[in-house]
């Protein structure tokens, strides 16, 4: 019988880990479709583009952690600045990303994204998905970085398009950006400054 | 000329290897200077030539040019399956080798692609990528004359993949030939790619730095045959012992 009770126990112990990891899987397949649902209802219905760039600015605020990405996208950077500097970066960081994707996704209001496999290790869980055109063209395959926060929730953190993760694209033009002034962040405080007055324009 | 070629596989294969006992600068690039030279000689004849010229390509009929895309894809057919066989792609061969036979029959010379329709989409390999599984190191970031971001890996593998395409092989297949095969492929290439990479130069903070990236971490994917592994994601836990998030 106590044989029995510790095989049980054993399989109940080797199931349980791989059980809530399928559960973290499925609740991170649902997060990525949520936002992508709610990313497509605000191309197919804010029509004007202040309209469009509100509604992502809610999103991103939302679902993603915008201070990780901050620090991310500094690199080394990121561990010599004040924490005043680094709360203006963050904010026009986010201004930023509104601006440049909410013109770069103008033309996926009518599309189909469809989530595929998840996988995770430690804090990270990348989600697999598809983007089908109704006009014919090729498939587009995005895959999604969510981040595990400490009271269990999701975030996103990095999209990958095309084989090419957004946040390290950025980090990698902000690095350049600031060795090339000798580390000085208001080089590129003043760089963001102009991309989104550009953007604006 | 093959002399010439062997030359520069050493060469650039030397550096490579150069490159690769040294430690690595930012973004692995310790020629930025020259290669920012480079990329700025380029962007001039990319903006006074090839844009130019691939906007009025534009002008051309879509199926056309798909049809032009076909038959280039169709002619490159050879080098990836030959890639694919020295990665011990199995599955991914036969894909390649199903294409060829469909599309250069049924799909007349390779000017249709109905291999796709059968499910067998397309996908690309260079000797580069086949010299990356073997571990080769990639070497530094070059930014070369016309041909653009490149790597001494790449850049000598894809003077390997002339050895392994049949056309090289052909009597009236000379050098002109080659080069307009090449120059109908960029042109196309670009014209395909006119808003997009316009879309990146205007919201880029360094375009040079973004260009270098997106060569980088494409190139990577491409080696990876587009697969993602969690495994190979950036280390960020470290991040969230800097702040309280």
């Amino acid at each position: 019988m106590r044989a029995i009770i510790t095989a049980f126990a054993l399989w109940a112990f080797m199931l349980t880990p791989a059980a809530a990891q399928e559960a973290d899987l499925a609740k991170a397949q649902a997060f990525v479709t949520a936002l992508a649902d709610d990313a497509i209802e605000i191309l197919s219905t804010e029509t004007t583009r202040a309209g469009r760039e509100e509604k992502f600015g809610q999103l991103l605020n939302e679902r993603a952690n915008m201070r990780r990405i901050a620090r991310f996208t500094l690199g080394q950077f990121g561990r010599k600045i004040s924490k005043d500097d680094l709360a203006t970066f963050e904010q026009l960081l986010g201004k930023f990303i509104v601006k440049v994707y909410a013109n770069r996704l103008g033309e996926y209001s009518d599309e189909k994204v469809m989530v595929g496999k998840a996988q995770a290790k430690k804090k990270n869980v990348i989600v697999g998905s598809r983007i089908a055109f109704a006009n014919g063209r090729d498939p587009i395959d995005i895959d999604w970085w969510l981040r595990v926060e400490k009271d269990a929730s999701l975030t996103l953190f990095d999209v990958r398009v095309l084989g090419v993760w957004m946040a390290q694209e950025q980090r990698d033009a902000f690095a350049s950006v600031l060795k090339n002034n000798k580390g000085d962040i208001n080089a590129l405080l003043d760089h963001l400054r102009k991309q989104i007055n550009t953007e604006a324009g | 000329m093959f002399q010439k070629s062997l030359l520069i596989i050493v060469a650039a294969i030397s550096l490579s290897a150069c490159a690769g006992n040294g430690a690595k600068s930012l973004n692995n690039d310790p020629f930025e200077r020259s290669n920012r030279f480079m990329f700025r000689v380029n962007v001039q004849l990319d903006n006074y030539i090839l844009k130019p010229v691939a906007k009025g390509y534009l002008y051309v009929p879509s199926p056309v040019r798909r049809s032009v895309r076909n038959f280039l894809d169709n002619l490159a057919s050879p080098v990836t399956l030959v890639n694919d066989i020295l990665q011990l792609e199995g599955k991914r061969a036969s894909t390649t080798a199903l294409r060829l036979g469909i599309n250069t029959t049924v799909g007349i010379f390779g000017l249709f692609d109905p291999a796709k329709r059968l499910g067998l989409e397309k996908h690309d390999e260079d000797f580069g990528q086949t010299m990356a599984t073997w571990g080769v190191p990639e070497g530094p970031y070059l930014f070369t004359p016309i041909y653009g971001p490149s790597s001494p890996r790449e850049f000598s593998g894809w003077i390997v993949g002339w050895g392994f395409d049949p056309m090289t092989y052909q009597d009236d297949w000379g050098l002109e030939e080659a080069i307009g095969r090449y120059a109908i492929d960029g042109i196309g290439f670009r014209a395909d790619n006119i808003s997009v990479l316009d879309e990146i130069e205007r919201s880029s903070v360094d375009f040079y730095a973004t260009v270098r990236s997106l060569y980088q971490q494409n190139r990577a994917s491409e080696i990876a045959n587009g697969v993602t592994n969690i495994d190979d994601l950036p280390d960020i836990d470290a991040l969230d012992d800097l702040d309280d998030f």
